[in-house]
């Protein structure tokens, strides 16, 4: 399934978004010594990080006749989203990197570097949490078409918004705060990426 | 067996019932067609046989399994075909079919053979194409294919047969009736009537929301003896039931 995902991503074209955000998020960050622009990807790419039923490989319909356990699309798109950024971020390094070779000017400080990885990863995986679980909730078969095309995205962005606030609040502490938020997210989406197996809702609005 | 009992659907509380009490019998081994003029709701019938539309009324089995949100056991015995597309439009037919077929669980040397022959049967390419750029023939019949992958015992196809060649219809027609002998049972909407009056043994007509008629072969063939100079009555018979009243119908524009 992880295989198919990558492929996925790759051929829609949603990678090379992926990547070059990333890449442009950390140069822009380190120039300007913030961890902030990184944080922005998961706002700027909402339909990777949230519908990922609709977006993510498998058409609803063949996930709702077969025996297929949802939680696996949502692991592998997950795993795939962070493979690319991270593919990303690791470009943009490189980058600058050389340009650290052939400027006096310019200085890496590797735990700045460090530290935007580390607020990213940590914000990354609470917005795939929160995108999994409003991608299989009951927002998106409501009765009402308002809160149906509309509701998962503002329930998204305000819960990204937390999300961020809280990453950057835990960068501002220390790095240990970081990687600890990085832990425990990683743990959170781990167990709700379990508790999703089956699509829980009928398919009402379709003709 | 698939069971339909007194399905009521409507799709807005004022909005019409497109479904009226639609009560259907479908045995083993058979294969059954559902006519119906556009808007008849057979698409709607279908989508409530395959469980992934809520109905407001009435039960459907299929094996004595209810068809319901929770229920996965009868799954895994039917395959799927609708008019609308399930494919991943950029993956190839193989790795369609490959994605289909792990999604039923499939071991790899069963899915690699089966593959095989599925794409040597439909005449898919394996030139590494994408099924967009497939033509709209062409993307019938990997719909098909992975309807057929994990060898269901109950098919629901809704216009199978959309944009597919006549030589590949005949090829598909025998293969169907070579699965029905041997107890696979089908439940099919199609529009063309020529296909449908060869391949088919019970014929179904849902109009106005309700099954005017259920019947099988020989009935029909007697009811379409008013049609016996016809090369094919029983296609000729169809074709006068799903016209009638419309004989008539022209554009003011039209000379």
């Amino acid at each position: 399934m992880f295989k198919f995902t990558v492929k996925y991503h790759i051929r829609t074209g949603q990678m090379y978004m992926l990547l070059s955000f990333c890449m442009m998020g950390v140069l822009m960050g380190t120039l300007i010594r913030t961890n902030m622009l990184l944080l922005i990807v998961p706002f700027l790419l909402q339909k990777t990080y949230l519908n990922v039923l609709e977006q993510g490989v498998a058409p609803l319909r063949l996930l709702r006749i077969s025996e297929c356990n949802i939680g696996k699309i949502y692991r592998s798109s997950n795993l795939s989203v962070m493979l690319w950024s991270t593919t990303g971020i690791a470009v943009g390094v490189m980058f600058l990197i050389i340009f650290d070779a052939t400027s006096s000017k310019f200085e890496i400080e590797p735990m700045d570097i460090a530290m935007q990885v580390a607020t990213f990863t940590a914000q990354s995986i609470m917005c795939l949490t929160i995108g999994n679980t409003i991608d299989n909730s009951d927002l998106r078969t409501s009765r009402w078409w308002i809160i149906r095309n509309y509701m998962p995205q503002v329930a998204y962005t305000m819960f990204a918004a937390m999300a961020t606030s809280l990453a950057s609040i835990c960068a501002l502490i220390s790095i240990y705060a970081i990687a600890a938020l990085c832990a425990v997210a990683l743990v959170v989406w781990l167990l709700t990426v379990r508790q999703h197996v089956r699509i829980n809702h009928f398919e009402t609005f379709i003709i | 067996m698939i069971r339909i009992e007194n399905i009521h659907k409507r799709y807005s509380k004022k909005g019409p019932e497109v479904l009226q009490g639609v009560d259907l019998e479908i045995p083993k081994g058979s294969l059954q067609v559902l006519l119906g003029a556009n808007g008849s709701g057979k698409s709607t019938l279908v989508h409530i046989v395959s469980g992934i539309m809520k109905r407001n009324d009435g039960r459907v089995f299929i094996d004595d399994d209810e068809v319901t949100i929770d229920a996965y056991k009868y799954r895994i015995k039917v395959g799927y075909v609708f008019e609308q597309p399930m494919y991943v439009e950029k993956l190839t037919a193989i790795e369609q079919l490959e994605f289909v077929g792990k999604m039923y669980k499939l071991d790899k040397q069963t899915l690699s053979s089966r593959i095989e022959e599925l794409i040597s049967f439909f005449e898919l390419p394996d030139d590494g194409k994408y099924i967009e750029s497939y033509s709209k023939g062409m993307k019938s019949k990997v719909s098909l294919a992975c309807a057929l992958i994990h060898n269901p015992q109950y098919l629901i196809l809704d216009e199978p047969f959309d944009g597919i060649d006549f030589v590949s219809i005949q090829a598909i027609g025998k293969l169907f009736r070579q699965m029905a002998a041997a107890g696979v049972t089908f439940f099919i909407t199609s529009h063309q009537y020529d296909v449908i009056a060869s391949l088919c043994d019970r014929f179904a007509l849902l109009k106005e929301g309700k099954i005017l008629f259920n019947t099988d072969l020989p009935d029909l063939q007697q009811r379409a003896h008013e049609f016996a100079h016809e090369a094919e009555p029983v296609k000729a018979y169809l074709e006068s039931l799903m016209a009638s009243g419309e004989g008539g119908k022209t554009l003011s524009w039209v000379k």
